[in-house]
């Protein structure tokens, strides 16, 4: 993986004889099927891309991304209740949620029995009504030992689930920047739309960034003893007593470097 | 063969995409350019929109949260709701509660009332934070019981055992310092006296004792030191990639977190805590 100017480049690797031929096996097995609004860039051309077209479509698509988000928090500021009208509001810096992904950085799956993936990075970047990661990621076929290199825009979509505050990758723009010749060309179309096709494949099976956020919690309180000696002779005793409550999710914002996650008391109890 | 099987792949797999989006083609650089200058100018503006009705948030740290002091009433009230009870009093013998001495007729004789035993439990009646200022926290707290205990005594030197009426009150303005700890914030009472009303109604073979009495109780022993954790963990289990093949997709791996410059105030009546996080292995 090498950086350019505009960002990062990515290559396939010829290793065995057949590597331009099983490019498209391994192209069918690293990208997914459709995912709504994803923006495949189509770089499986052969030998002439542009990488300057390329990145400059990269960029527009991301500046889209972001001006639709903006919009949409411009909007919801417009008309919504005060956005600290919460019992408990949570503010995450976006230097955190690089600590939490930076945690799935040089970690190895698999897509299938002999296709395995490499998480090179994940970084995050919080703008003003979105969430973009972008995950350099190398994908490498062992039966055909070929690698191949790509990098992948993704809007985090933060979800809760089982008490658990986690966000999940949805790639939006995959650039695989590959130099390819000979029948690669002649399968362009139909790679294009297998790419389209199986995207969210990949989607699937990238993990998702897991805050360490426990929104069913507890706490203990002590109990005490006093006695009394003057006048009535008495002992007075508090139980100790578990403390529970579980917190329910109003909104999820997303300002410029920083996250904010506004929450309402669900459920409080006691238990002994 | 090889060809001719990748062939067939990709022909099956372009079958599949009968009802399936189609992908777009890449637009040309100046296409792409020119969205980026039509584009950029709308996001300035809008960033410059939000920025002005969000200036005042609160930055500067991994992790800040506003609890509001509506929010910590919640919790309480409903906890001083439940039917459960919260204080219990054992009374110890006391000997004598009461007494008088008394002559009649040359003779002289004492009057007494004994506690022998008894249990009550009662239950808090309010508990509310009622200002966050400063570094500290305003809090009423009402207790109020009513209950029956086991006396004896004697009255012009006839012995009687009686259940004597109980009653105990405490309305108190208390004060907790507020502290960050690591990733708690904690609640300590500030020492200070309150009184705990208690009145004992005796009727003793017609003998009506009146016992009132002001027991001085330290708060900061009645009521311990609380630790709040601030909702997040001190360890989190993350789900990574499996390195192996297999049935599962996932693995995951431990990491503990250790807060640092962890501060908490009062400010506009919310508790703020503030905290940066680093993730380390085990």
């Amino acid at each position: 993986m090498t950086q350019n100017n505009s960002g990062y480049q990515c290559s396939l690797r010829h290793r065995g004889p057949f590597d331009s031929r099983f490019f498209i096996l391994l192209t069918i097995l690293v990208f997914g099927s459709s995912a709504p609004g994803c923006f495949i860039l189509r770089p499986f051309a052969g030998a002439d891309v542009d990488l300057d077209q390329l990145h400059a479509a990269r960029d527009a698509k991301m500046l889209l991304v972001r001006r639709d988000g903006a919009e949409r928090l411009l909007r919801r500021l417009d008309v919504g209740d005060t956005i600290v009208n919460a019992d408990i509001s949570f503010y995450f810096s976006e230097a955190l949620l690089n600590k939490a992904a930076s945690q799935l950085d040089s970690t190895t799956g698999w897509l299938d029995s002999l296709t395995s993936y490499n998480i090179k990075s994940i970084r995050v970047v919080l703008f003003n009504g979105s969430a973009i990661a972008t995950i350099a990621m190398a994908a490498y076929n062992h039966q055909y030992d070929v690698d191949v290199g790509l990098l992948m825009d993704c809007i985090l979509a933060f979800k809760i689930e089982e008490g658990k505050f986690f966000a999940t990758l949805e790639p939006f723009n995959v650039v695989p920047t590959v130099t390819a010749t000979g029948m690669i060309s002649s399968f362009e179309g139909i790679i294009q739309d297998i790419v389209t096709m199986r995207l969210s494949t990949l989607s699937d099976n990238l993990p998702p960034i897991q805050f360490p956020v426990d929104f069913n919690n507890q706490f203990p309180v002590q109990g005490s003893m006093v006695r009394v000696r003057s006048g009535i002779n008495l002992d007075i005793t508090t139980p100790p007593q578990t403390l529970k409550y579980s917190l329910a999710l109003k909104e999820v914002l997303i300002f410029k470097g920083k996250l904010f996650v506004a929450m309402n008391v669900k459920k409080a109890g006691v238990i002994r | 063969m090889n060809m001719f099987w990748c062939f067939l792949v990709s022909l099956s797999a372009g079958s599949l995409l009968i009802g399936c989006g189609s992908s777009a083609d890449i637009p040309s650089r100046n296409e792409s350019l020119t969205a980026i200058s039509l584009i950029t100018p709308q996001i300035d503006s809008l960033d410059s929109d939000i920025m002005n009705r969000t200036r005042l948030l609160p930055g500067g740290h991994d992790l800040i949260t506003l609890t509001r002091s509506t929010a910590v009433n919640t919790l309480l009230e409903r906890i001083t709701n439940r039917s459960l009870k919260d204080i219990h009093f054992d009374f110890l013998a006391t000997r004598p509660l009461w007494k008088e001495e008394k002559s009649v007729l040359g003779i002289d004789f004492m009057n007494y009332v004994d506690i022998d035993t008894g249990m009550l439990d009662i239950d808090l009646k309010k508990f509310v934070f009622t200002d966050f200022s400063g570094n500290n926290i305003d809090a009423a707290i009402e207790v109020e019981g009513t209950g029956t205990i086991k006396a004896s005594g004697k009255y012009t030197g006839v012995p009687a055992t009686v259940s004597p009426q109980i009653h105990f009150y405490l309305n108190e303005q208390i004060k907790f310092a507020v502290t960050a700890d690591s990733d708690f914030i904690r609640l300590i009472p500030v020492p200070k006296i309150v009184l705990l009303k208690t009145r004992v109604t005796v009727s003793l073979l017609g003998w009506n004792v009146p016992y009132y009495k002001e027991i001085s109780l330290q708060i900061a022993e009645l009521i311990k030191p609380v630790s709040i954790p601030s909702a997040v963990r001190s360890e989190i289990v993350f789900p990574i990639p499996a390195a192996q093949y297999g049935d599962r997709r996932l693995e995951f791996v431990r990491r503990y977190l250790r807060f640092t410059r962890s501060t908490v105030r009062v400010h506009n009546g919310a508790l703020e805590y503030r905290s940066n996080i680093d993730f380390e292995k085990e």
